[in-house]
């Protein structure tokens, strides 16, 4: 698609920004020193951190992936916001008291509070960085999908803005910018996607002015000699969605039939929608890909005219196809995915270390629950906000990414322009704490404790600086490498990451008195290299990062589903519980 | 005195926790087992639950919900142990 520029959702965007990165100039002189610059001086109030978890984690995955997810899928991209919520359980119930009692600044000072030992800082450091960086790719392509119909501007240019915005944000003020950028975040993104959720219902859902064809097909071309859409050039006037507009007064994704043969719902309350929705049949659009031999890229859409009541039902994307599969393996593809959800939300250094920003362990609970409400209800809204999309009339069908800002497009420019700067704004505040998790990493773990570099205060906090621009320019190379694959499916392997190589250790250190140092690193290391062996070995990872046919994918692949976690994270703690069996170190007293 | 009332709230929060860890399990396992068979959807998450709308969405709602209720009942019920 070809997207225009518009003035109001420009200046609406630069407001915004401007507003998030005054916020970080103005608490500069708050951050000078390392406590200051990596926990905020513990000083954050449990409310306004509570807030600031939902602005953490509500990323660009869960906005812009599961949106997309649902708008193209329907049930399946609800299934990653039960499971994103799901994990705040875990944090709440199991680690977040303890690890405020245990840290200082980081994961690795959590681990390592009972054993003073090199290694385990080494592992979780490089842990700390692993993750952070596979949970920034997906942030990163969701800036490079927000800026194409916001500002006009190619996918690269997007993740530029996004590094560079970033990098002054964690290089002028570290957590305590992060925090108040993240709180602001976190508020309008509830509060806009709740306005936009109130209009989807007081539009209802209606039919188009004529019924598409089964037969319809739209096509683009992608070669050497241009873009071809339909026969003719990609032009403004002669996009995917022209003739389709031009014949029957909708873009893509609509409803084909409303129960009863009506032509639209009228307004309906939330619980109404779900059920006329469910009865009414939606048109979704199957795409086939082909490639000529001078490369050029055939891409075609034919409508499927498909029942509510299956759109609302799991297993419909590549994703959870397991779940409507009949052998073992899909189905614990599956399972795995959800069990990665449900353990790693508990596990991301990003989460982890603003248990730091408050007092003491209350704190920690009550700001852990205010998290909890507002992204619960935030994973409420999701599920209407992709159907809306579904719905709308209004998709891109060659970039799921894209269909919450479109959704709000078709309710005028002005909610367009704030939900897109809210998206972005988003993407600023998750990728400030990933960047300044990994900074604290390589700058408080790694130069400080492991390779023992004399560093005062203030040499801690400029260090920590250092390594923001050098992840923040890594983030940038990584956004534009993996520019077409969903946000969603990215973070998928970060959890997966995270709870294989942090969770085992976390919950041993804090339940199991025996555990060892020796058992920590090497549970952590096993846990890191198998699940990061295991995607990279995966189907899903030949297919959709190294190009392979889904045929020779399948083939090639030595790992029997895609979703490592089912496995890995038993693993690690069978590692964790023999090597400290193993070690002949002195019981320690456990957590309390 | 602060060492029962750790023990106390970590106690209620493994209690608590071990009742969605039920809730969540049992939506995955009917999910995986109990909706699909032969690629056809038949009972489990299909069910009628609330007004036309399938368990599917019930239950999916109701974890997200409840969870947040059982935080906010873990806050009520671990506040002794802060003073």
């Amino acid at each position: 698609m070809i997207y225009q520029t518009e003035l109001l959702p420009f200046a609406v965007f630069l407001a915004f920004v401007g507003l998030v990165l005054g916020i970080s100039v103005h608490l500069a002189r708050r951050a000078k020193s390392a406590g200051g610059y990596f926990a905020a001086h513990g000083q954050v109030g449990w409310f306004v951190n509570g807030i600031a978890f939902a602005g953490d984690y509500l990323s660009a995955a869960s906005f812009l992936g599961i949106c997309g997810m649902i708008a193209f899928f329907g049930y399946d991209g609800f299934l990653y916001s039960i499971g994103y919520l799901a994990g705040w359980i875990v944090a709440l119930f199991v680690i977040a008291e303890p690890i405020k009692r245990l840290g200082r600044y980081t994961l690795a000072d959590a681990l390592n509070a009972k054993f003073q030992s090199r290694g385990v800082k080494l592992v979780a450091a490089i842990a700390t960085l692993v993750i952070s960086l596979f949970y920034l790719v997906p942030q990163m392509v969701g800036a490079g999908a927000l800026v194409k119909p916001l500002l006009g501007l190619p996918h690269w240019a997007g993740v530029v803005m996004v590094g560079v915005a970033v990098t002054v944000i964690v290089a002028t003020a570290g957590m305590v910018s992060t925090t108040w950028v993240q709180f602001v975040k976190g508020s309008l993104l509830v509060a806009v996607c709740g306005l936009t959720v109130a209009l989807i219902l007081g539009r209802g859902l209606r039919t188009p002015d004529t019924a598409i064809p089964a037969g319809h097909m739209q096509w683009i071309e992608r070669g050497p000699g241009g873009t071809v859409v339909n026969g003719a050039p990609l032009a403004i006037d002669n996009q995917l969605d022209s003739r389709l507009r031009a014949e029957h007064g909708v873009g893509f994704g609509s409803v084909a039939t409303l129960p009863g043969g009506a032509t639209e719902s009228g307004p309906l309350g939330p619980i109404g929608y779900l059920e006329t929705f469910s009865q009414s049949t939606i048109t979704t659009w199957r795409k086939s890909e082909s490639r000529a031999a001078d490369g050029t890229v055939r891409t075609e859409f034919t409508p499927v005219e498909r029942k509510g009541s299956d759109l609302l039902l799991p297993g419909a994307s590549p994703t959870f196809k397991g779940v409507r599969a009949d052998g073992l393996a899909p189905k614990l593809d599956f399972l795995s995915l959800m069990l990665a959800l449900f353990l790693g939300t508990a596990s991301l250094p990003h989460i982890l270390i603003r248990y730091y920003t408050v007092k003491d362990a209350a704190a920690a609970r009550k700001s852990t629950v205010v998290g909890i409400g507002a992204i619960g209800i935030f994973y409420v809204l999701t599920l209407y906000l992709g159907i809306g999309a579904m719905t709308s009339g209004a998709l891109d069908p060659m970039d799921s990414n894209m269909a919450a800002p479109l959704l709000a497009r078709t309710f005028g420019q002005s909610l367009f322009a704030v939900i897109s700067a809210v998206a972005f704004t988003t993407v600023l505040g998750t990728v400030s704490g990933l960047i300044l998790a990994g900074a604290g990493a390589v700058a408080h773990d790694l130069l400080r404790d492991v390779f023992r570099v004399e560093l005062n205060d203030g040499e801690q906090v400029r260090a920590a600086k250092i390594a923001s621009v050098a992840l923040g320019a890594g983030a940038i190379v990584l956004g534009i490498v993996f520019e077409k694959m969903n946000v969603t499916f990215l973070v998928g392997w970060a959890f997966n990451v995270a709870a294989s190589a942090n969770l085992p250790s976390l919950v041993m250190l804090l339940f199991w008195r025996r555990t060892t140092r020796e058992g920590i690193i090497a549970a952590m290391s096993v846990g890191l290299v198998s699940s990061l062996a295991w995607i990279l070995l995966s189907a899903d990872t030949l297919e959709k990062v190294y190009g392979y046919s889904a045929t020779d994918a399948a083939e090639l692949t030595i790992v029997p589903f895609s979703q490592p976690a089912i496995v890995t994270v038993p693993l690690g703690f069978v590692v964790l519980v023999v090597v400290s069996l193993l070690s002949r170190q002195r019981p320690i007293p456990a957590a309390t | 005195m602060q060492d029962g009332s750790n023990r106390r709230t970590r106690a209620i929060g493994l209690f608590l926790f071990a009742v969605y860890c039920s809730a969540y399990t049992g939506f995955m396992a009917t999910a995986a087992f109990g909706t699909f068979r032969g690629g056809v959807a038949d009972g489990g998450l299909t069910r009628p639950a609330v007004d036309g709308v399938n368990l599917a969405v019930v239950y999916g709602m109701a974890l997200i919900l409840g969870a947040f209720a059982l935080a906010v009942l873990y806050a009520f019920l671990a506040r002794g142990g802060d003073e």
